[in-house]
């Protein structure tokens, strides 16, 4: 139908396919997300640890960078495994956590409080995908701030220091990879989850916030006063170093056994899900 | 006409409690009514379609397709414009019309182009920049419309669609609906417990009662019948007048007081009735169609226990 006939007219030109709908909600999600400059702004602070990492690695390679610097490369912090985590651990546990405040509960909580989910769910598009929509936003944004630039780094590294250093550390590749998407999952879910019970933003940030740090601390208590190992695992930022320390094979203390890490973080993802596929439904029933 | 939802023993319990109960029969035509009073279970008739809540026995089809097997198919050939204050904040109407579009499976430069066209269709083209948390209700209404509109669906399921409208609002809205069913390229649902609303849009309507179907009729079928049905009260000796109009073929009924209701048969105009009058020197006083209204036959359906028939 042309502007001006502003009659009623069908549609017969092509359609996409069924399984790259869900990849719509992203595409709107972050375009809403940046239109932000507060968050513009902090997405590119949270590159700030990513080019302190690539200016010592650049650094801790060039003599006369460290000649002008009055240094030796035995001065410089060893690039190894344990400075790979400590970047990492730093980026997905406070720079990720806040990102996931930020945007985990913008993503779902006002398509409830406004009755959206009527709308989506009524188009050939169901639950899992929109669920695998809005995952996949905060997925996206924490692997561009962990996984992404570290394999990077790691990669210029390797590049830097020849095969042989590279040959002997092969398993700090696969740990990057492997404890961030751990991380990410888990703490996307999460969030998402959180953002579907409150239907206010800021009502799920605080819960967010105040629930993960409560139990921390509630988990240390029992742990640490009442020596029950299994304290630590109400933890899921402790679980994950715990997971983290293996796969960069620098093990942390205190550290309950790496199964119990591994399944608090798979229990905390499919309560998520569970919370999900419970709360986004196009009509609730009041029983 | 193809018939547009089939229900077969459909039931639905919702938190333990039976809502719609053996559901029978077929519906067909443009546009279909939805009538019933508040908790007769029309949304949750138009919701069970849609596939948000599972039939707990029998099952519906829609233009075909199973709802318990095809209520992907059912949704992509189907607009729904739910009764509720529905949006997405934090995005202009175009935008949110255009994301609907894309869910639904449009490309993106077709989904924008329509969705353009949509927000004018509804005559929302001005306002397609705003958000839509500053639309007044009126306005959203109309999104709510364009949305369900936007990627062209053989169906359109309008729940309550003049909610909360006033007066010229829901004049708009009722014209936009009659124009969308007289388009022709699209079949529509209304449900609604305004009995003007269907009346003035629809050609066919079901009326529900307590989860059960209390009256299922072709509304243009009762029109083309009440077209020949009157009302006349005479002056004079309407004994005379009676008998030469049923000499005619028509079936009459005198009601005392010089008041006849009758049902005129083929051939027989108003202009006859005069000259037959005039002839027997008997005054025409008074001369109605008796319109059975849409009231009269949900009034009807309400009284009645006896399902699936008026």
């Amino acid at each position: 139908m042309a502007v001006y006939e502003r009659a009623y007219r069908g549609y017969s030109g092509n359609v996409t396919p069924e399984w790259s709908r869900f990849l719509v909600l992203p595409r709107y999600g972050l375009q809403s997300i940046f239109a932000s400059r507060f968050f513009l702004a902090f997405f590119v602070a949270c590159f700030i640890p990513v080019l302190a990492l690539l200016i010592m690695i650049y650094v801790s390679h060039n003599a006369k960078v460290l000649q002008l610097l009055g240094a030796t490369p035995a001065d410089m912090t060893l690039i190894d495994a344990p400075l790979f985590m400590a970047f990492l651990a730093f980026e997905g546990k406070f720079l990720g956590f806040l990102l996931a405040l930020i945007v985990g509960p913008a993503l779902i909580s006002p398509d409830m409080l406004n009755n959206a989910l009527p709308l989506y769910l009524s188009r050939p598009f169901n639950r899992t995908e929109y669920i695998l929509g809005k995952l996949s936003v905060l997925v996206l944004l924490l692997s561009v701030i962990t996984w992404v630039p570290y394999l990077v780094l790691f990669a210029l590294q390797a590049y830097m220091s020849g095969w042989e250093w590279t040959q002997a550390r092969l398993y700090i590749p696969v740990a990057i990879f492997v404890g961030s998407w751990a991380w990410i999952l888990s703490l996307s879910l999460i969030s998402l989850a959180v953002a579907a019970v409150f239907k206010r933003k800021l009502w799920a940030r605080v819960f967010l916030f105040v629930t993960l740090s409560a139990l921390g601390a509630f988990g240390a208590i029992l742990a640490e006063g009442l020596g029950l190992w299994f304290g630590h695992n109400l933890n899921v930022f402790q679980m994950n170093v715990v997971i983290w320390g293996e796969l960069f094979r620098a093990p942390v203390q205190p550290a309950p056994p790496l199964w119990s890490a591994w399944a608090t973080l798979i229990l905390a993802c499919a309560v998520s899900l569970w919370i999900l596929y419970r709360k986004v439904r196009a009509y609730e029933v009041i029983r | 006409m193809n018939t547009v939802v089939e229900l077969d023993g459909l039931g639905v319990r919702l938190a333990g409690r039976p809502i719609l109960e053996d559901l029978r029969g077929s519906v067909s035509g443009r546009a279909i009514g939805l009538l019933g009073p508040n908790g007769a279970g029309k949304t949750t008739l138009l919701h069970t379609l849609l596939g948000f809540h599972p039939a707990s026995a029998g099952t519906a089809r829609v233009l075909g397709e199973d709802i318990r097997t095809g209520s992907k198919a059912i949704r992509s050939m189907v607009g729904y414009m739910p009764e509720n204050e529905s949006f997405v904040p934090g995005i202009t109407a175009v935008h949110f019309v255009r994301l609907m579009a894309e869910l639904s499976g449009l490309p993106p430069s077709a989904a924008m182009e329509r969705a353009h066209e949509s927000l004018f269709y509804v005559g929302l083209g001005e306002a397609r920049y705003r958000k839509m948390e500053t639309f007044s209700l009126g306005m959203k209404q109309r999104v709510k419309l364009a949305q369900a509109l936007v990627h062209a669906p053989k169906l359109v399921i309008l729940d309550e669609p003049t909610n909360g409208l006033d007066p010229p609002a829901r004049h708009k809205m009722i014209r936009l609906i009659k124009e969308i069913a007289e388009s022709g390229e699209v079949r529509l649902i209304l449900s609604s417990h305004l009995l003007g609303d269907v009346e003035e849009c629809c050609d066919a309507a079901l009326v529900l009662k307590n989860g059960r179907i209390a009256a299922n009729c072709d509304l243009e079928e009762e029109r083309r019948a009440n077209r020949k049905f009157l009302e006349i009260e005479t002056h004079g000796d309407n004994g005379a007048f009676a008998e030469a109009i049923g000499s005619l073929g028509c079936e009459w009924a005198a009601q005392g007081n010089g008041r006849l209701k009758m049902v005129l048969s083929n051939g027989v105009e108003i202009r006859d009735l005069y000259r037959i009058a005039a002839e027997r020197d008997v005054q025409i006083r008074r001369l109605n169609y008796k319109r059975d209204s849409l009231q009269d036959i949900f009034l009807k359906a309400m009284e009645d226990d006896n399902r699936g028939s008026l």
